[in-house]
């Protein structure tokens, strides 16, 4: 092996030339792997940490409005969500518990209802001020103090009604039994966080009920966690539902809450996509200069045959070669894609405020999407790089390995 | 030969009977014209003014609720409705002024004008639609109709009327009706979509008599719609031609406490 090893150098250096292309094409191909993970690692990294943090680590539903949550059936509720609570809190490793109510609602600042529709939370206080940190990202006035008949808006909403502090807005929506249902507070602040708290109306837990007439129900309980990692999670997921006082009711982890499990198959289905796209372009790459090395050494390889060296060792001369290469170009891959991906962490891509609103408003989306550099997508780097050298070098290798002595020194005369 | 006229003679005395019988019994079952029924159903709903207090229980299959509402109608064209119970609803009022409904919000203390598909939700939650409210043309003038047969509802004979709809502006082109033959009313209705779905049934019973008038005490609306889910109004009292506030008829009603 000592040997392959130093063949394998002298020969990369018989073409200086040759031998940095072909390792320039293999350091482009990982670099750019390098920073398209790093990239989706950062922007759905942060998305799925911010969903977990906002929708509960753990959130408690109706089991019949689980199945069809997609239609809102406000009457799908917990009536009883103190209880939920109480019961949530009881569980060890949980930190918090609260009950929450999102609706939607026609909006309006005059008499006259408009087109303007917007979603409506209800929570209490201590969400608001736990979880939300809702007092931390006011623009304008103030968060809400826990008295009745008080809104706080997101900024991209209350540009969109045109109300500014201090106004009364309307909000006309139903209640759980499809009755119409108004409320009439004065906005106290304006809020803004990402896409998601930019475009919602905040509202007491109380108004919110009363809005459903959901008496001291809630549409869904969160819950937190000391970490929103699966293993902490899936013991309090079971003790929820073995709770005999949550009958009827559904325990769901964050990461099994939609759009999560859709989204990560996408995630990882575009990462290795993209993987295996610089993988196929950059091993046509090795295997040219693997190829026109084979043909250029075809007597030196007969020799080398004649005097004793077996196929398979034919076959490790060229391989070790290309992974040479491939090592080469698969660290300075990294680096130089890493470089490229800590650039962006720090300084982020800033997405047009139109498009972001056309993608984001059901997500905690920020407008700058910041990558994420990790052990994770450096290593991916290296590895591929291997990789590409390997599969570019397969077939000439083997090819290699086919030359019969004989024929190689005739050629070589 | 003797024996053969009297044959005869017997046969053409014997013969007409079945035919007498059969003309007698036609005679009994012969329909009204479905122009008749109409016209007596409209005219059975022509009041000057009329004040009632009524109860609905909306029963969705859940949680039935229950409202207490105070009713004002004056003509076909006005009708205003004041919710009294619960109290979480106290207050609430509705005002219908020809094609027209109002809505008026305690708690925001706001009108609110009802319009496109606002109509459709249900009053209250309820079964029965804001456009329901609004239908005040007479049958005679929405619906063209014949008079089908003959059955028994609720153990009264009622006249099944098929009505269709004139104009495509009418909230159900089509409808089943059974009259009740002694009373004209409409014990029971299908008011069906134009797709020919079945949309609510609506029936009537305790029909009593009120200085010249049916009135029904209970209405039972089923929206077919929605599995299991009925409203049942049930008339307190009813009365006829009371002197009622010209106001009560105007958004200053409405917004008044």
């Amino acid at each position: 092996m000592p040997m392959l090893i130093r063949l394998a150098f002298r020969n990369a250096r018989r073409n200086v030339r040759r031998t940095l292309l072909t390792a320039a094409t293999v350091l482009i191909g990982t670099a750019l792997v390098t920073l398209a993970t790093a990239w989706l690692d950062g922007i759905f990294g942060f998305m799925m940490n911010a969903m977990a943090d906002v929708y509960g680590h753990v959130r408690l539903v109706d089991s019949d409005f689980l199945a069809r949550e997609e239609l809102a059936p406000m009457y799908e509720n917990i009536p009883e969500s103190d209880r939920a609570v109480q019961a949530a809190k009881e569980i060890p490793g949980v930190t918090g518990a609260y009950p929450r109510i999102t609706t939607g609602a026609l909006m309006a600042k005059g008499e006259e209802l408009g087109e303007d529709f917007g979603l409506v939370v209800g929570a209490s206080q201590d969400w608001y001020d736990e979880r939300l940190h809702g007092a931390d990202h006011i623009i304008e006035g103030r968060w809400l103090s826990g008295e009745k008949d008080e809104v706080v808006l997101g900024r991209k909403l209350a540009g969109q009604l045109d109300i500014a502090v201090g106004e009364e807005l309307l909000l006309l929506g139903q209640t759980q039994y499809g009755s119409m249902s108004d409320l009439a507070p004065t906005v106290v602040g304006i809020v803004s966080a990402d896409a998601m708290v930019d475009n919602q109306a905040y509202i007491t837990l109380d108004d919110a009920r009363w809005m459903l007439d959901m008496g001291e129900g809630a549409l869904e309980v969160l819950v937190y966690a000391e970490s929103k990692e699966a293993e902490t999670l899936a013991p309090i997921v079971a003790a929820l539902g073995a709770d005999p006082r949550l009958d009827g009711i559904t325990p769901q982890a964050w990461s099994s809450r939609e759009p999560l499990p859709t989204m990560m198959p996408m995630v990882d289905g575009m990462s290795a996509f993209i993987a295996s796209l610089v993988l196929f372009i950059t091993s046509l790459a090795i295997f040219n200069t693997m190829t026109m090395s084979v043909m250029e050494r075809t007597g030196e390889i007969g020799v080398m045959r004649a005097m004793g060296l077996s196929r398979l060792g034919a076959v490790a001369l060229f391989a070790v070669e290309a992974l040479l290469i491939g090592v080469i170009g698969g660290i300075g891959g990294a680096v130089l894609g890493g470089s490229a991906g800590m650039y962006l962490e720090i300084v982020g891509v800033t997405l047009d405020e139109q498009l972001l609103d056309q993608m984001a408003q059901a997500y905690p989306m920020k407008q700058t999407f910041y990558a994420d550099v990790n052990a994770g997508n450096l290593t991916t780097a290296v590895v591929l790089g291997v990789c590409i050298a390997f599969v570019g070098a397969l077939l000439p290798a083997w090819r290699a390995s086919r030359i019969q002595p004989v024929t190689a020194m005739k050629a070589r005369r | 030969m003797f024996s053969r006229i009297a044959v005869l003679a017997v046969v053409f005395a014997v013969a007409p009977l079945p035919l007498v019988a059969l003309a007698e019994e036609a005679a009994e079952q012969a329909l009204p014209t479905a122009d008749e029924l109409m016209k007596a159903m409209d005219a059975n709903l022509q009041y000057d003014t009329r004040t009632s207090t009524s109860t609905m229980v909306v029963d969705d299959g859940r949680r039935p609720r229950t409202y207490k509402m105070v009713t004002y109608g004056r003509g076909q064209d006005e009708a205003a409705i004041e919710y009294v119970l619960p109290e979480r609803d106290k207050g609430t009022k509705m005002l219908k002024q020809g094609d027209q409904l109002w809505l008026y919000l305690p708690r925001s203390e706001r009108v609110q004008k009802i319009s496109g598909h606002m109509m459709r939700q249900g009053m209250m939650g309820s079964d029965v639609s804001y456009e329901d409210l609004m239908s005040s043309d007479s049958f005679d003038e929405q619906y063209s109709a014949r008079v089908t047969g003959a059955e028994q509802i609720e153990g009264r004979k009622c006249w099944r009327l098929e009505a269709d709809a004139k104009d495509d502006t009418v909230t159900y082109p089509k409808r089943i009706m059974w009259i009740d033959a002694e009373t004209l009313m409409p014990l029971k209705q299908e008011l069906f979509a134009l797709s020919g779905m079945k949309m609510k049934t609506w029936t009537m019973g305790d029909i009593r008599e009120v200085e010249g008038r049916q009135v029904a005490y209970k209405m039972v609306i089923a929206d077919e719609l929605k599995q299991g889910s009925k409203t049942v109004i049930t008339v307190d009292d009813v009365t006829f031609g009371v002197e009622l506030e010209a106001e009560v008829f105007s958004r200053r009603w409405l917004e008044r406490r």
